[in-house]
């Protein structure tokens, strides 16, 4: 490329495109900025609570579904409890639950009635747990 | 390098919690950040959008930034590639340069009828020479003669590999040289000789 030297002078080159200077963004640019990005969170924050909420009741209903049709429970499959009674599906439940807890922790030798209350003393503590951590999620978002 | 140091204290308070400290970022870097997006869009709304959303995309994805690079590197970047994506959705006309038109002013006497004018009119005619280079090249005029940022920097933001930065700058610096004289011609009355 056949240049003249002068065009080779990087001060002078530098020197005339500093005189335009750098533009600025309208006055509250910032603000705006900010306002976005807090608006985004608290909509970020919002859907993970309705997640949470979802995730919950899905499992509550799931849990409550196995109690009412224990047919459907993937712990005992047994189409002929599908007439008996409410109460008879969940008391089933819960033993057949029990006896399988009860069968791990035989060699600690447990009170089966004691073990009885195992999964539904785990349902409790996961509620407990999905309570505590959408309480706080929405104070957070607050 | 100060600058720099204080950017990546800001992007620490920021990753722990702090979110108003993203403001100080936002504040330091807006005008550069506008810049760069106004002379690749040419429009100060959507630059000013563009800038926004740069912004706000740096803010999100703030965890990937590993602190190698500067951090306006990494944001000018984003910006970079949301105001050059922005111009191919919208086609933005701008003006080829004839190379075989050569003025025969040289730089300093340039400079010398840039001076004589006063400071605002100055700023138009070489922000108006800036503006008929192509939007890519606007902005690396940009970063390398008003922000001081290196040909390593300007290949990290732009994507291009150092030689080509190079290349284009060279090119750019005599273009932008005819521009400046073409602008200055018009503004004082007088035409532009052509070989």
């Amino acid at each position: 490329m056949n240049t003249p030297q002068h065009i080779d002078d990087q001060s002078a080159i530098r020197r005339m495109v500093q005189h335009a200077g750098l533009e600025s963004p309208s006055q509250g640019f910032a603000a705006r900025v900010m306002q976005r990005i807090t608006a985004k969170e608290i909509v970020v924050s919002k859907r993970i609570v309705w997640m949470q909420y979802a995730l919950l009741s899905s499992v509550a209903c799931v849990v409550l579904l196995m109690l009412v049709f224990p047919a459907w429970s993937v712990i005992e499959i047994d189409p002929a409890m599908a007439g008996s009674s409410a109460a008879q599906m969940a008391g089933s439940f819960f033993s057949n639950a029990a006896h399988s807890i009860n069968a791990y922790t035989s060699q600690i030798h447990l009170n089966p009635q004691v073990a009885y209350f195992f999964p539904l003393s785990i349902a409790v503590l996961v509620v407990a747990l999905f309570d505590q951590v959408i309480s706080r999620k929405m104070q957070a978002a607050q | 390098m100060q600058h720099h140091q204080d950017d990546l204290t800001q992007v620490q308070r920021v990753l722990a919690g702090n979110s108003a400290a993203f403001a100080i970022l936002v504040n330091r870097h807006s005008d550069m950040a506008y810049t760069i997006a106004h002379r690749i869009v040419r429009n100060r709304e959507d630059a000013e959008e563009i800038a926004q959303d740069g912004f706000i995309k740096a803010y999100q994805s703030l965890r990937s930034f590993k602190g190698d690079a500067k951090f306006s590197t990494w944001l000018y970047r984003i910006i970079y590639n949301t105001a050059i994506s922005h111009t191919r959705k919208k086609q933005i006309p701008y003006e080829e340069i004839d190379e075989r038109i050569i003025g025969g002013h040289t730089e300093d006497e340039i400079l010398e009828d840039l001076d004589a004018v006063d400071a605002e009119l100055r700023a138009e005619l070489v922000g108006k020479a800036i503006g008929r280079l192509a939007p890519d090249d606007a902005a690396l005029i940009t970063l390398f003669y008003q922000d001081d940022h290196s040909i390593e920097d300007i290949s990290h933001i732009t994507g291009l590999s150092q030689s080509n930065v190079k290349v284009k700058l060279f090119r750019l610096r005599q273009r932008l040289h005819q521009q400046v004289q073409s602008e200055m011609d018009a503004a004082l009355g007088t035409k532009i000789v052509t070989l």
